[in-house]
């Protein structure tokens, strides 16, 4: 047994002896040979690889600085967008107001018709007064202050404000007692008369014009910090409208 | 100087005659909305000279033309000459409520102008009025004359004396130019051999603010109606354009890119910023104030296209008025109530449309079938001018009703006319 473990040993050993001496000699020397081109061929495959793969890089790059700058583009479209549905917004709104003056004129003509109606069904006394809608009286006070005649106006928009307290245009006719007073130059009555507006109605849209042209009359009047502190006020209750951006301009600029 | 002491005498005149005796006298003729029959005789001349016969004829026509253009009487023509006596029964036959007579007599380069106004029924005269000067201005002497007998007459003032500023290409540049109202004495008021446009005239009639490229850039500058001075007003980087003024002439709104959006400023003569006005996204520009001096009426594409907004003279309360009209070019009515304004029809083609200042009644004036732009109102509030290629061929100068009546164009010149605007009434 042990013979036989020690010739099999023998002719491993023997094999071994002569792989070493036939192949491994010729493996050895064709080494350098083989191995050389395919290290060559993949040192400069990896170059290679490198190489496209910054291309590749630069170009995903460039991609996605193209895919930004569209991004830019097209948030500002978007934001376009909005201001301008924001201004179609508006618009509506102001045709909303002008329809329900319009409405409210309707209203008071067929009260006042029904009221003549019912005088003369009872045999009552003739028509009160020849009173014209209201619309109509606020028309007349605005066509004297776009003509400049801001004494008339003031006194036409103070009627109006007395004789229609509750109707949608007294607010309207208020801002424009306002606006009267600062064209005649009394920048701290005109104040005054803005801030009534916001009081009356403080969710109109007029509430906001108001409150920032008060900042601009206290402004005029040379009450800077009272004006500051108004526009101040502008940013923080009406953040959302177009004399909150102008309120906010003008702080920036002292 | 000469200008001034004419209308010194003017004032003169007019105030130690009572203009509105007369004018009320006259409502008798011309009630129920009918116009009074003004006989219109041949002028006369003191003297023999055969040169003063053609020079009286010339006035006349001058008078007659204004006469005819303020459209507020029947003008009539054909009667006799007072010899020296009137024959009122003549004009009276012609239809003639009031004659209007006058004298030319000549002094060395002088020339004077003696007009009269006679009420036929009576013989009585109502009126009159010497106006004298150099020969070289005999249009001004019958303008002054005509502007004297208007208000008389019809208790409004004359436009007669009043001119135009306009863009032209004359000389193949867009240069300003200054004419009469009537289209005579057409001057050029800037040589820059640049881009001249938009030109505004200040309240006081001393400055024409305007845009000029010829810095090559789009900035804003001042120039006198007879060019010999010019004062830069706004040089700014970006965007200097549409200045106009405010009717107390202490500030100019334009447009300014000075944040990179095309935004109106208000700015004081000197150029300096009183305010911004505008804060939105998009282009406002073409401002235009309205005659109270509180509100501004301009342009603006927020909603994405170019509308007619108006805003108050601090940039609060805006109101938008026209919907889906590619306004431009708005002017406000020196009544308040109206705004004119163009209004692209296709592309390239414009008409003149008239809405009110809140926004109702919005109409069209002009004829369609030509490009209409540019439209100013005249300063009595009674006229239109504009420019246009209703005539073939290059577009000119014209003028039309407020309610787009009678159009007429007063240039022309060689080149393409543009952007008028009317010289307020001092």
């Amino acid at each position: 047994m042990k013979r036989e473990s020690e010739g099999e040993k023998m002719k491993i050993k023997n094999n071994f002896l002569r792989f070493k001496s036939r192949v491994l000699p010729s493996t050895l020397h064709a080494l350098p040979f083989t191995l050389l081109p395919l290290l060559f061929i993949s040192l400069s495959g990896c170059m290679l690889a490198t190489q496209k793969d910054m291309i590749e890089l630069n170009e995903t790059l460039t991609k996605m600085r193209k895919s930004q700058a569209d991004l830019v583009v097209k948030m500002t479209d978007l934001s376009s967008n909005l201001e301008s549905l924001n201004s179609q917004l508006d618009s509506s709104q102001q045709r909303m107001t002008s329809l329900s003056q319009k409405l409210e004129d309707l209203q008071l003509d067929l009260s006042h018709r029904m009221s003549l109606l019912s005088g003369q069904v009872t045999g009552g006394g003739t028509a009160s007064s020849s009173a014209s809608n209201p619309g109509d009286i606020y028309r007349l006070a605005l066509n004297d202050y776009q003509a400049g005649k801001f004494d008339l106006a003031l006194i036409g928009f103070r009627n109006f404000i007395a004789q229609y307290p509750r109707t949608e245009l007294a607010p309207q006719a208020q801002y424009q007692v306002g606006e009267c007073e600062f064209a005649r130059k009394n920048y701290i009555d005109a104040a005054r008369e803005y801030d009534k507006v916001v009081s009356m109605a403080a969710h109109s849209d007029i509430a906001p014009k108001a409150l920032y042209k008060k900042g601009i009359a206290l402004q005029s009047a040379g009450r800077d910090q009272d004006a500051r502190d108004t526009f101040k006020r502008v940013i923080k209750e009406y953040p959302r409208t177009e004399v909150a951006k102008s309120a906010k301009e003008l702080l920036d600029n002292k | 100087m000469g200008s001034n002491s004419l209308l010194l005498l003017l004032f003169l005149c007019t105030a130690s005659v009572q203009a509105t005796d007369v004018y009320l006298n006259l409502q008798a003729y011309g009630g129920n909305g009918k116009q009074i029959g003004v006989g219109l005789s041949p002028f006369t001349t003191t003297g023999t000279d055969p040169a003063l016969a053609s020079e009286a004829q010339a006035l006349r026509s001058v008078l007659r033309e204004d006469l005819l253009f303020a459209r507020l009487f029947n003008v009539v023509d054909g009667g006799p000459a007072p010899s020296p006596k009137v024959d009122a029964l003549a004009w009276a036959g012609l239809g003639a409520q009031v004659l209007v007579t006058a004298d030319v007599s000549a002094e060395g380069d002088q020339l004077k102008l003696t007009g009269s106004i006679l009420d036929i029924a009576t013989g009585k005269t109502l009126y009159t009025k010497d106006v004298s000067g150099a020969k070289s201005s005999a249009r001004r002497i019958a303008h002054t004359l005509a502007n004297a007998i208007l208000y008389q007459l019809s208790g409004q003032p004359g436009i007669a004396l009043t001119r135009i500023a306009f863009v032209s290409k004359k000389n193949g540049h867009k240069e300003l130019f200054v004419m009469d109202y009537d289209g005579a004495n057409v001057h050029q008021i800037t040589s820059h051999h640049s881009i001249d446009l938009l030109p505004k005239w200040s309240p006081n009639g001393e400055w024409i603010a305007f845009n000029s490229y010829r810095s090559q850039n789009p900035d804003a500058y001042l120039v006198s109606p007879d060019g010999r001075l010019l004062k830069e007003l706004s040089m700014r980087q970006g965007l200097n354009t549409a200045p106009n003024w405010s009717p107390d002439g202490k500030s100019i709104a334009l447009t300014l890119t000075r944040q990179g959006d095309p935004e109106l400023y208000l700015l004081d003569p000197n150029g300096r910023v009183i305010r911004r006005l505008t804060v939105s996204q998009g282009v406002d520009t073409s401002p235009t104030f309205s005659p109270n001096g509180q509100q501004i009426a301009f342009i603006s594409d927020r909603s994405g296209s170019p509308e007619l907004y108006v805003m108050d003279n601090t940039g609060a309360d805006v109101k938008r008025l026209t919907f889906g009209q590619w306004a431009d070019s708005p002017s406000w009515s020196p009544k308040g109530d109206q705004i004119v304004y163009e209004r692209q029809r296709t592309q390239g083609r414009f008409d003149v449309w008239m809405i009110d200042a809140n926004g109702r009644n919005n109409h069209q004036i002009s004829e369609a079938g030509s490009r209409n732009e540019g439209p100013v109102w005249s300063p009595d509030g009674r006229f239109i001018v504009f420019s246009s290629d209703r005539e073939g061929g290059k577009a000119k100068i014209c003028i039309m009703g407020a309610d787009g009546s009678a159009p007429h164009c007063i240039t022309d010149l060689a080149g393409e006319c543009s952007s008028p605007d009317w010289e307020p009434i001092k």
